[in-house]
């Protein structure tokens, strides 16, 4: 706390503040800017909650408002508008090694620093998946995004998000490093701000990685790294993953996404275009561990010079019951996972620039839909598939009915920004077919 | 009502919350029918005009097809009918509505 604190009194010339002041008032280093990525795949989601935070465990400093404390806030609001990453909390969850081994604890552990009254601040961690798995997004047709003979043959565990994005695979070999933030209007979506310690870090181990496009870093035009962000009430979650040693023969084989996606970005396979971050550190540093390139991450996020000045909570067992009950909760078992094998006369697709893929498969009958179903790698999750999928059931397969179908269908709201002629495009023309 | 292109007397309209029209058999026209076991839609029926063919069927006193009261273009179709003319036998029009113009 003090630490933060005294970070945020860097930016104040001229201000004279005693402890119990900084410690009263460090509320408002909430309000300051945050940065912070996490997984893979695409980003953006925002469900409809969000819990009050009772005062409770270290947030019950933020509790006390003198006026002294007030002015910092007013200052410390000020320097919102400087686009500076400040986390107040590292927080180790290694004591979890045996839950992580299911890979839906990594999902439901950010949904737990989101959503639990116990973490109120900016907070950063990080996760290593103990074994290899593939994990898809919310609204994607796992049949045509993965191999599954071969998963299965390779014992690789498979799992779905909560939100929206692409499938990924992961393994020991890569390291996810996540900032749980507080939106604070321009915060939330800007990766390139949660990506910069990263960036900065890698930069001293002699790689120059860059942002590409909105949420990819590459290096020499390749991706290292992925970004995506999960955003429930006013709390969000921006992170990465960082493919260090990741296993990339297996990656290529157990995902087997569509071609149109990859056409759209104008590649030829997935693995020509993901490659893995450790070929291009300086020789001095080829055989970093995780745990040397961990702390260094951490001392860039903390901006500290020693391990020992990072302000660090350790998961508690309580916590971990939390996130169980959380997994348990939103886990419906392997429907959830898997979904229905679609098997209609259509499965076309596009990629949307600034939205994804949107994929549907559908049947025809006498020149009229009479099934639909959304797939896709969009990542909205408030999205209601299912409404549009019935405005276009029972619609003639043609252009005008098409497009009045999507017209109602508030593709905004529930897709992202497409247009109705754009969707009926998708259905009428064959040059949209993935079978 | 048989061969007229005028088949509004046999028909209910109702607006739906999109502003679209759904048409469908009112009383008249069932009593006149009698028990459907047949319907079919006309091929690639995406607009129609006042008297166009909108539905064929077979029932128990008539074997017919009922024209379109209104011209517009098809926003949906009620395809369940096919599987299951005995629906327009119903007076529940959620279920028994054949056409939707826009």
């Amino acid at each position: 706390m003090t630490q933060r604190a005294k970070i945020a009194l860097i930016e104040i010339p001229g201000l004279d503040l005693n402890q119990s002041d900084l410690d009263r008032s460090v509320s408002c280093s909430q309000h300051i800017s945050t940065t912070v990525p996490r997984g893979l795949g695409d980003p953006h989601v925002s469900v409809n909650f969000r819990a009050t935070p009772p005062i409770m465990g270290y947030n019950a400093i933020r509790q006390s408002q003198g006026p002294v404390a007030l002015f910092f806030e007013f200052f410390c609001n000020r320097l919102l508008q400087s686009e500076e990453l400040i986390i107040i909390r590292y927080v180790d969850i290694s004591s979890g090694k045996d839950y992580l081994n299911r890979p839906i604890i990594t999902d439901s552990l950010s949904k737990f620093f989101i959503t639990s009254p116990k973490f109120t601040e900016p907070i950063f961690y990080f996760s290593r998946p103990p074994q290899a798995s593939v994990v898809i997004g919310l609204n994607q047709d796992v049949y045509s995004e993965v191999n599954l003979n071969f998963i299965r043959d390779q014992k690789i565990q498979l799992s779905r998000r909560f939100a929206g994005g692409g499938a990924v695979f992961v393994d020991p070999g890569n390291l996810t490093y996540v900032f749980i933030d507080n939106d604070d209007g321009s915060n939330y979506g800007d990766f390139k701000r949660y990506a910069q310690p990263v960036i900065s870090t890698l930069k001293k181990l002699g790689v120059d990685a860059k942002m590409t496009g909105r949420n990819d870093l590459t290096v020499d035009g390749k991706k290292v790294s992925g970004m995506s962000a999960l955003k429930i009430g006013d709390r969000f979650l921006c992170g990465g993953t960082l493919m260090a040693d990741v296993d990339l023969a297996k990656a290529a084989k157990a995902l087997t996404p569509p071609k149109v996606k990859l056409q759209s970005k104008g590649i030829k396979s997935v693995h020509s275009r993901v490659t893995n971050i450790r070929q291009y550190f300086d020789p001095k540093y080829k055989n970093i561990t995780f745990e040397e390139l961990e702390k260094r991450i951490l001392l860039t996020v903390f901006r500290v010079t020693d391990i020992r000045d990072v302000p660090t909570y350790t998961m508690t067992d309580d916590d971990w019951k939390d996130v169980l009950k959380i997994a348990d909760q939103a886990y419906t078992g392997d429907d959830f996972v898997m979904g229905t094998k679609p098997n209609d006369d259509y499965f076309r697709g596009r990629h949307f620039d600034g939205v994804g893929t949107v994929e549907i498969s559908f049947s025809v009958k006498n020149d009229v839909v009479t099934h639909a179903k959304i797939y896709g790698d969009f990542n909205n999750p408030n999205g209601d598939l299912a409404a549009i999928e019935n405005h276009i059931t029972n619609v003639p397969f043609a252009k005008d009915s098409l497009e009045e179908a999507f017209r109602i269908s508030n593709l905004e709201a529930n897709i992202g920004k497409i247009t109705p002629p754009d969707m009926a495009d998708l259905m009428l023309k064959e040059k949209y077919d993935l079978k | 009502m048989t061969d007229k292109a005028d088949d509004s007397k046999y028909l209910w309209e109702e607006k739906t919350s999109e502003r679209h029209t759904r048409i469908g058999l009112n009383d008249l026209a069932r009593s006149e029918i009698g028990q459907v076991t047949f319907a079919e839609f006309p091929e690639k029926m995406t607009e129609l005009s006042v008297g166009d063919p909108m539905l064929s069927f077979e029932g128990a006193k008539a074997v017919t097809e009922i024209h379109s009261p209104m011209s517009g273009k098809v926003a949906k179709v009620n395809s369940d009918l096919i599987e299951h003319p005995e629906l327009l036998n119903e007076d529940n029009r959620d279920r028994t509505w054949i056409v939707e113009l826009f």
